[in-house]
């Protein structure tokens, strides 16, 4: 069965769904509404930040890119992440999982549907991401051009890895949990606490910092990281607390081989296990 | 031409062998009943052959491997109807045309059969029991598939449930399909099915057409005004008969040719007047009984 039939599935299955249609319209919502809470913040220090810096493409080292991309980084975790979770979740609560295999499915094709679903919001909630940047850009933005515009440093291609790594994690744990509240509290507790937690436990046994970044979703989340962190290194050069992240080429071989990790291990678990 | 063929086909968990060497083959045309107390090994069967649980040994094959993806040419319902609670029965039925690959999206003739047309409109999880039972019944028919498997089909439903479910399940055997059934109903299996296997704890004990597998002896429900008299009298009769007393009458297992008239007249010289007769032939349930008890 092609990818096109297997995404028509699932949407016939997913379409009606109020828990996945509220966090997909949340997300919709959200992503474009967060950005304007910081016209709140008008008497920002000039020489930290600026509205220019939150609005516009105008400032080369973090502009509207950034931030549209930080607030990604939330509303994807949240709101898609446990879509992603939802989407395994509850055809194993409902047994339509099973159901689907008995009705014809071969495993690996049930396996793609799933594969293909995330990687299809990923794509959506990536052009979404630069839409409602572009446009928010283009307002705020005096003698804006399209070469302006898109000299972004890749952000929108990170966006769509940064939202492949949390949708595949939450895949991972939805394949291994298969119960979509523990799914669920797991995922967003792993994210929230759980890596946090793990993390400053090695620093605190004196592993060295660079070791600890390298933690799956602490790479993910660096692919479009808090702005402010950038401010620094944007002010004053590089070499001070812009060594708080990572540099986007590490975070970007990270999350890739993260994601792909991620996926191959759903897979695996998926295919071996009885459904 | 064999639909389903397995051979050695075992699953254990742990140490607990839920399935051991099964070896099965079923026909084109049959009805067969998969018979067997709870967890003696039905489910896993045909968890196995739908390719939801991995056996541990063993394999099987569909319709002699002449086609790419069987399961296609297979409607099947394992344990309960598994539905999206949220979608109305319309919109459950086109997820599995979809995956079927069903050209037809005319639903309502399957509907009809399982007399649930009124309700195609109303969501899932408002249905009855009976009625999940029934569109799943609707769902296996959806592609015209070959083969048909039902796994308990009358689970859990009421009295009028089950006679329902039982007159659509004894429409579908007439349709020249090939049916696989699992059950522990044995009246159920006995009426609808043309072959049956016996499984106890993994492993077959019997298998054959329904005919074969009951025994040639017959059996005869006997009662008397003075039960004592009766008994004292038949064992005094070297008749060297299997008698069994029960509540409302005692049973006596007799050759396929033992003259009941006789009997009567015998009793009746005694002043053994008997109240109830009845000549049977052995059913399905007491032949199970008898198979599975010492296995």
């Amino acid at each position: 069965m092609n990818i096109s039939k297997l995404l028509k599935i699932e949407y016939q299955k997913f379409s009606q769904n109020s828990i996945i249609r509220l966090l997909v319209i949340l997300y919709f919502i959200f992503l474009p509404i967060a950005i304007f809470m910081a016209k709140e913040f008008d008497n920002l220090p000039e020489f930290l930040i600026s509205q220019d810096n939150i609005f516009t493409f105008l400032e080369d080292g973090i502009n509207i890119w950034d931030f549209m991309g930080y607030i990604g980084n939330w509303m994807v975790f949240f709101f898609l992440g446990v879509v992603a979770v939802y989407l395994v979740a509850i055809e194993v609560t409902n047994k339509t999982m099973r159901q689907s295999i008995i009705n014809g499915l071969t495993r690996q094709e049930y396996f793609l549907s799933k594969l293909a679903s995330i990687t299809l919001i990923s794509i959506i909630a990536s052009l979404y991401y630069a839409f409602c940047t572009l446009v928010i850009g283009f307002i705020h933005t005096e003698g804006a051009s399209l070469s302006l515009a898109f000299d972004n440093d890749w952000a929108i291609p990170r966006y769509f890895l940064m939202s492949m790594g949390y949708l595949s994690f939450a895949l991972l744990i939805a394949v291994l949990v298969r119960k979509p509240a523990l799914a669920v509290f797991l995922y967003l507790t792993y994210v929230l606490l759980i890596e946090v937690v793990l993390r400053y436990m090695l620093q605190y046994l004196k592993v060295p910092v660079d070791y600890t970044r390298l933690f799956p979703m602490n790479m993910v989340e660096d692919m479009h990281p808090f702005p402010m962190f950038k401010i620094p290194a944007a002010n004053m050069g590089p070499g001070n607390i812009d060594e708080m992240l990572l540099s986007y080429t590490t975070a970007t071989g990270g999350t890739l081989i993260y994601t792909v990790l991620f996926i191959f291990l759903a897979y695996r678990l998926f295919i071996k296990t009885d459904i | 031409m064999k639909v389903l063929e397995t051979k050695n086909l075992s699953k254990h968990y742990g140490h607990i062998k839920a399935l051991n060497k099964l070896n099965l083959v079923i026909e084109e045309g049959e009805i067969f009943g998969i018979l067997g107390p709870n967890g003696s090994g039905k489910t896993t069967t045909l968890g196995i052959i739908l390719n939801i649980l991995k056996q541990t040994d063993g394999s099987f094959t569909w319709f002699e491997n002449k086609y790419k993806n069987p399961r296609l040419r297979i409607g099947a319902i394992l344990e309960t109807p598994n539905f999206l609670p949220y979608l109305n029965a319309s919109d459950n039925l086109k997820i599995v045309a979809s995956i079927k690959g069903a050209k037809d999206d005319n639903f309502d003739k399957y509907l009809d059969i399982v007399n649930l047309s009124h309700r195609k409109d109303s969501k899932f999880a408002t249905y009855s029991l009976g009625m999940k039972q029934r569109l799943a019944i609707a769902a296996t028919m959806i592609g015209e598939p070959d083969v048909l498997i039902f796994d308990e089909p009358t689970n859990g439903l009421d009295p009028e449930g089950i006679a329902e479910v039982r007159n659509i399940l004894a429409n579908i055997a007439s349709m020249n399909k090939t049916v696989i059934m699992a059950s522990h109903i044995l009246a159920e299996v006995e009426k609808i099915c043309t072959h049956v296997g016996i499984i106890k704890n993994g492993n077959l004990l019997t298998k054959g057409n329904v005919g074969s597998i009951l025994s040639e002896e017959q059996i005869i429900e006997i009662q008397a005004t003075a039960p004592s008299d009766l008994k004292a009298f038949v064992s005094s009769q070297n008749f060297n008969l299997k008698f069994i007393e029960k509540t409302a009458y005692s049973e006596m297992h007799v050759p396929k040719n033992f003259d009941a008239t006789s009997l009567s007249k015998l009793c009746a010289d005694q002043g053994i007047y008997l109240s109830h007769l009845v000549i049977r032939k052995q059913n399905l349930e007491e032949e199970f009984l008898a198979i599975t008890k010492n296995a």
